[in-house]
Protein backbone atom coordinates (compact mmCIF):
# COMPACT_ATOMS: atom_id res chain seq x y z
CA UNK A 1 0.00 0.00 0.00
CA UNK A 2 3.06 2.25 0.86
CA UNK A 3 3.79 1.86 -3.04
CA UNK A 4 0.76 3.15 -4.31
CA UNK A 5 0.76 6.62 -5.66
CA UNK A 6 -1.81 8.95 -3.48
CA UNK A 7 -3.96 9.08 -6.50
CA UNK A 8 -3.97 5.46 -6.52
CA UNK A 9 -5.44 5.19 -3.15
CA UNK A 10 -8.08 7.33 -4.13
CA UNK A 11 -8.63 5.73 -6.99
CA UNK A 12 -9.70 2.14 -4.87
CA UNK A 13 -11.48 4.01 -2.49
CA UNK A 14 -13.60 5.57 -5.66
CA UNK A 15 -14.12 1.90 -6.99
CA UNK A 16 -14.99 0.50 -4.02
CA UNK A 17 -18.83 0.09 -3.46
CA UNK A 18 -18.56 -1.20 0.35
CA UNK A 19 -17.96 1.83 2.29
CA UNK A 20 -15.69 -0.20 5.21
CA UNK A 21 -13.19 -0.56 2.13
CA UNK A 22 -13.74 2.95 1.14
CA UNK A 23 -12.87 4.01 4.42
CA UNK A 24 -9.98 2.24 4.52
CA UNK A 25 -8.24 3.29 1.55
CA UNK A 26 -9.46 6.76 2.57
CA UNK A 27 -8.08 6.30 6.00
CA UNK A 28 -4.42 5.10 4.39
CA UNK A 29 -4.42 8.39 1.95
CA UNK A 30 -5.11 10.89 4.74
CA UNK A 31 -3.32 9.60 6.97
CA UNK A 32 -0.17 10.58 5.13
CA UNK A 33 -0.92 14.35 5.24
CA UNK A 34 -1.52 14.14 9.25
CA UNK A 35 1.99 15.33 10.26
CA UNK A 36 1.97 17.93 7.18
CA UNK A 37 -1.47 19.09 7.43
CA UNK A 38 -0.54 19.85 11.43
CA UNK A 39 2.83 20.96 10.40
CA UNK A 40 1.34 23.97 7.97
CA UNK A 41 -1.65 24.60 10.77
CA UNK A 42 1.15 25.42 13.47
CA UNK A 43 2.96 27.22 11.12
CA UNK A 44 0.52 29.73 10.51
CA UNK A 45 -1.22 29.83 14.03
CA UNK A 46 1.92 29.04 16.28
CA UNK A 47 -0.03 27.77 19.28
CA UNK A 48 -1.38 23.88 19.65
CA UNK A 49 -4.73 24.19 20.80
CA UNK A 50 -6.18 26.16 17.73
CA UNK A 51 -3.56 24.34 15.15
CA UNK A 52 -5.04 21.44 15.94
CA UNK A 53 -8.93 22.54 15.17
CA UNK A 54 -7.52 24.36 12.41
CA UNK A 55 -5.91 21.06 11.04
CA UNK A 56 -9.05 18.62 12.24
CA UNK A 57 -11.20 21.76 10.18
CA UNK A 58 -8.84 20.58 6.78
CA UNK A 59 -9.48 17.17 6.59
CA UNK A 60 -12.91 17.91 6.84
CA UNK A 61 -13.39 20.34 4.33
CA UNK A 62 -11.19 18.29 1.83
CA UNK A 63 -13.21 15.05 2.74
CA UNK A 64 -16.39 17.39 2.03
CA UNK A 65 -14.87 18.14 -1.37
CA UNK A 66 -13.11 14.86 -2.26
CA UNK A 67 -15.59 15.05 -5.83
CA UNK A 68 -13.89 17.99 -7.00
CA UNK A 69 -10.98 16.20 -7.48
CA UNK A 70 -10.51 15.29 -11.06
CA UNK A 71 -6.73 14.30 -11.29
CA UNK A 72 -5.73 17.09 -13.22
CA UNK A 73 -3.15 18.07 -10.46
CA UNK A 74 -1.43 16.05 -8.20
CA UNK A 75 -3.62 15.08 -4.78
CA UNK A 76 -0.86 16.56 -2.50
CA UNK A 77 -1.23 19.70 -4.50
CA UNK A 78 -4.87 19.54 -4.17
CA UNK A 79 -4.57 19.38 -0.71
CA UNK A 80 -2.34 22.02 -0.15
CA UNK A 81 -4.10 24.27 -1.62
CA UNK A 82 -7.20 23.66 0.10
CA UNK A 83 -4.90 23.92 3.43
CA UNK A 84 -3.56 26.88 2.36
CA UNK A 85 -6.43 28.49 1.88
CA UNK A 86 -8.59 27.64 4.96
CA UNK A 87 -5.88 28.62 6.97
CA UNK A 88 -5.16 31.92 5.36
CA UNK A 89 -8.58 32.59 5.69
CA UNK A 90 -8.29 31.74 9.85
CA UNK A 91 -5.50 34.04 10.16
CA UNK A 92 -7.45 37.11 8.23
CA UNK A 93 -10.37 36.07 10.33
CA UNK A 94 -7.81 36.22 13.72
CA UNK A 95 -6.14 39.68 12.50
CA UNK A 96 -9.68 41.41 11.93
CA UNK A 97 -11.03 40.17 15.33
CA UNK A 98 -8.75 41.26 17.42
CA UNK A 99 -9.43 43.78 19.92
CA UNK A 100 -7.00 46.06 19.23
CA UNK A 101 -6.50 45.32 15.46
CA UNK A 102 -4.08 47.47 13.42
CA UNK A 103 -4.09 47.57 10.13
CA UNK A 104 -2.14 44.06 9.50
CA UNK A 105 -0.03 46.55 6.52
CA UNK A 106 0.62 49.78 8.99
CA UNK A 107 2.90 47.87 12.00
CA UNK A 108 5.20 50.86 13.39
CA UNK A 109 7.51 51.29 10.50
CA UNK A 110 9.85 54.09 11.31
CA UNK A 111 8.59 57.14 9.99
CA UNK A 112 12.09 57.48 8.04
CA UNK A 113 11.21 54.08 6.27
CA UNK A 114 8.14 55.49 4.77
CA UNK A 115 7.29 56.60 1.29
CA UNK A 116 4.83 57.52 -1.20
CA UNK A 117 3.86 53.73 -3.07
CA UNK A 118 0.46 55.28 -4.27
CA UNK A 119 0.55 53.83 -7.99
CA UNK A 120 -1.12 55.95 -10.89
CA UNK A 121 -1.27 53.72 -13.40
CA UNK A 122 -1.08 50.38 -14.55
CA UNK A 123 2.43 51.39 -16.08
CA UNK A 124 3.55 52.19 -12.92
CA UNK A 125 2.48 49.11 -11.38
CA UNK A 126 4.72 47.34 -14.01
CA UNK A 127 7.11 49.09 -12.65
CA UNK A 128 7.44 48.79 -8.93
CA UNK A 129 7.08 44.72 -9.93
CA UNK A 130 10.47 44.99 -12.12
CA UNK A 131 12.12 47.18 -8.72
CA UNK A 132 10.98 44.74 -6.68
CA UNK A 133 12.58 42.23 -9.00
CA UNK A 134 15.69 43.80 -9.08
CA UNK A 135 16.50 45.26 -5.42
CA UNK A 136 14.99 42.82 -2.98
CA UNK A 137 16.68 39.24 -2.25
CA UNK A 138 14.69 36.15 -2.55
CA UNK A 139 14.08 36.17 1.09
CA UNK A 140 12.69 40.03 1.07
CA UNK A 141 10.21 39.08 -1.57
CA UNK A 142 8.66 36.05 0.07
CA UNK A 143 7.96 38.17 3.49
CA UNK A 144 6.70 40.85 1.39
CA UNK A 145 4.85 38.97 -0.97
CA UNK A 146 2.93 37.10 2.32
CA UNK A 147 2.47 40.70 4.23
CA UNK A 148 1.57 42.69 1.48
CA UNK A 149 -0.29 40.59 -1.12
CA UNK A 150 -1.56 37.96 1.15
CA UNK A 151 -2.23 40.06 4.10
CA UNK A 152 -0.26 37.49 6.48
CA UNK A 153 0.34 38.48 10.14
CA UNK A 154 4.43 38.36 10.50
CA UNK A 155 4.20 35.89 12.88
CA UNK A 156 2.74 33.47 10.82
CA UNK A 157 5.10 34.66 8.23
CA UNK A 158 8.49 34.33 10.48
CA UNK A 159 7.02 30.15 10.94
CA UNK A 160 6.17 29.76 7.62
CA UNK A 161 9.83 30.27 6.21
CA UNK A 162 11.34 29.68 9.05
CA UNK A 163 12.83 32.68 9.52
CA UNK A 164 15.50 32.29 12.50
CA UNK A 165 16.79 36.32 12.61
CA UNK A 166 15.56 37.91 16.27
CA UNK A 167 13.12 40.11 14.43
CA UNK A 168 11.79 37.46 12.35
CA UNK A 169 9.73 38.49 9.41
CA UNK A 170 9.49 42.41 10.17
CA UNK A 171 13.33 42.63 10.17
CA UNK A 172 12.95 41.17 6.36
CA UNK A 173 10.24 43.63 5.64
CA UNK A 174 11.95 47.31 7.24
CA UNK A 175 15.28 45.90 4.83
CA UNK A 176 13.22 46.03 1.50
CA UNK A 177 11.33 48.74 2.38
CA UNK A 178 14.33 50.84 2.90
CA UNK A 179 15.53 49.37 -0.87
CA UNK A 180 12.33 49.97 -2.84
CA UNK A 181 12.41 53.76 -0.65
CA UNK A 182 16.25 54.39 -2.58
CA UNK A 183 15.06 52.52 -6.06
CA UNK A 184 11.46 54.71 -6.37
CA UNK A 185 13.30 57.79 -5.12
CA UNK A 186 15.60 57.42 -8.29
CA UNK A 187 12.95 56.51 -10.54
CA UNK A 188 10.87 59.16 -9.79
CA UNK A 189 13.64 61.39 -10.22
CA UNK A 190 14.29 60.35 -13.40
CA UNK A 191 10.57 60.51 -14.47
CA UNK A 192 10.99 64.49 -13.17
CA UNK A 193 13.86 64.95 -15.48
CA UNK A 194 11.88 63.86 -18.75
CA UNK A 195 8.96 65.80 -17.28
CA UNK A 196 5.28 65.33 -17.93
CA UNK A 197 4.72 62.66 -20.90
CA UNK B 1 5.44 62.06 2.47
CA UNK B 2 2.09 60.03 3.56
CA UNK B 3 2.12 56.36 3.62
CA UNK B 4 -0.09 53.79 0.94
CA UNK B 5 0.42 50.70 1.15
CA UNK B 6 -1.96 49.82 -1.73
CA UNK B 7 0.54 50.42 -4.04
CA UNK B 8 2.86 47.58 -2.65
CA UNK B 9 0.12 45.23 -1.87
CA UNK B 10 -0.97 45.66 -5.77
CA UNK B 11 2.60 44.57 -6.88
CA UNK B 12 2.21 41.84 -4.53
CA UNK B 13 -0.82 40.62 -5.15
CA UNK B 14 -1.06 37.79 -8.27
CA UNK B 15 -0.93 39.76 -11.87
CA UNK B 16 -3.22 38.82 -14.42
CA UNK B 17 -0.71 36.22 -15.55
CA UNK B 18 -0.57 34.16 -13.05
CA UNK B 19 -2.27 30.75 -12.77
CA UNK B 20 -3.74 29.24 -9.95
CA UNK B 21 -1.35 26.95 -7.97
CA UNK B 22 -2.45 23.84 -8.35
CA UNK B 23 -2.62 24.91 -12.49
CA UNK B 24 0.93 25.77 -12.14
CA UNK B 25 2.41 23.26 -10.45
CA UNK B 26 0.79 20.88 -12.98
CA UNK B 27 2.84 23.14 -15.83
CA UNK B 28 6.26 22.87 -13.73
CA UNK B 29 5.56 18.88 -14.22
CA UNK B 30 5.76 19.04 -18.09
CA UNK B 31 9.05 17.90 -19.28
CA UNK B 32 11.71 20.70 -19.53
CA UNK B 33 10.99 20.89 -23.17
CA UNK B 34 7.80 20.88 -23.11
CA UNK B 35 5.82 24.70 -24.03
CA UNK B 36 3.81 24.19 -20.84
CA UNK B 37 6.96 23.96 -18.52
CA UNK B 38 8.70 26.69 -20.72
CA UNK B 39 6.19 29.25 -19.84
CA UNK B 40 5.59 28.50 -16.63
CA UNK B 41 9.31 29.01 -15.89
CA UNK B 42 9.72 31.72 -17.94
CA UNK B 43 6.72 33.56 -15.26
CA UNK B 44 7.65 32.19 -12.65
CA UNK B 45 11.38 33.69 -12.97
CA UNK B 46 9.78 36.90 -13.13
CA UNK B 47 7.06 36.88 -10.43
CA UNK B 48 7.77 37.00 -6.96
CA UNK B 49 4.35 35.74 -6.03
CA UNK B 50 4.10 32.52 -7.88
CA UNK B 51 7.59 31.62 -6.80
CA UNK B 52 6.55 32.13 -3.38
CA UNK B 53 3.25 29.84 -3.68
CA UNK B 54 5.37 27.13 -5.25
CA UNK B 55 8.01 27.31 -2.54
CA UNK B 56 5.13 27.16 -0.05
CA UNK B 57 3.71 24.28 -1.61
CA UNK B 58 7.06 22.38 -1.87
CA UNK B 59 7.21 23.14 1.92
CA UNK B 60 3.96 21.60 2.22
CA UNK B 61 4.63 18.17 0.46
CA UNK B 62 8.17 18.04 1.60
CA UNK B 63 6.43 18.41 4.99
CA UNK B 64 10.05 18.47 6.69
CA UNK B 65 9.49 19.38 10.77
CA UNK B 66 12.24 21.77 12.20
CA UNK B 67 13.47 20.72 15.72
CA UNK B 68 11.83 23.00 17.90
CA UNK B 69 8.34 22.15 16.57
CA UNK B 70 8.84 18.74 16.49
CA UNK B 71 6.85 18.28 20.33
CA UNK B 72 3.72 20.54 18.79
CA UNK B 73 3.40 18.81 15.68
CA UNK B 74 3.37 15.08 17.26
CA UNK B 75 1.05 16.69 19.39
CA UNK B 76 -1.48 17.97 17.38
CA UNK B 77 -0.89 14.81 14.91
CA UNK B 78 -1.69 12.62 18.15
CA UNK B 79 -5.19 14.58 18.29
CA UNK B 80 -6.19 14.13 14.31
CA UNK B 81 -8.42 11.68 12.72
CA UNK B 82 -9.63 11.09 9.45
CA UNK B 83 -13.37 11.90 9.11
CA UNK B 84 -14.96 8.69 9.55
CA UNK B 85 -18.32 8.38 9.03
CA UNK B 86 -19.42 7.68 4.92
CA UNK B 87 -22.20 7.59 3.17
CA UNK B 88 -21.97 5.88 -0.31
CA UNK B 89 -22.72 8.02 -2.98
CA UNK B 90 -25.00 5.83 -5.10
CA UNK B 91 -24.57 7.34 -8.30
CA UNK B 92 -21.42 6.84 -10.65
CA UNK B 93 -20.18 5.05 -7.83
CA UNK B 94 -18.12 7.94 -7.04
CA UNK B 95 -17.05 8.14 -2.97
CA UNK B 96 -18.68 11.21 -1.04
CA UNK B 97 -17.10 11.50 2.22
CA UNK B 98 -19.64 13.08 4.87
CA UNK B 99 -17.88 12.94 7.62
CA UNK B 100 -18.88 13.83 11.34
CA UNK B 101 -18.72 17.41 12.32
CA UNK B 102 -16.08 18.03 15.63
CA UNK B 103 -17.70 19.46 18.78
CA UNK B 104 -16.01 22.87 17.51
CA UNK B 105 -17.75 23.19 14.02
CA UNK B 106 -21.17 21.54 15.34
CA UNK B 107 -21.78 24.37 17.73
CA UNK B 108 -21.59 26.98 14.72
CA UNK B 109 -24.28 28.69 12.89
CA UNK B 110 -25.21 27.38 9.65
Amino acid sequence: VDEQTDEELLGEARASSDPGLQREWLNRLFSRYHSRIALWCYRVTGERESAADLAQEVLIKAFQNLDTFRGDAKFSTWLYTITRNHCFNDAHRRVAQREHSMDPLDFDMPTSDRFDVRLEQDQELGQMRNMLQDNLDETEQRVMTLHYGEEMPLDSITRLLGLSNPSGAKAHIVSARRKLKTAVGRWRAIQARRGPA
Amino acid sequence: MSEDSSGLSAAFKPGPDCLPIDDLARNMDFPPESVQRKAAEEHVSGCAHCRTELALLHEFVAGTVRADEKDAVDWIEGRLTTPQRFHHDPDGGRNCGRPDMPRRLRSLPP
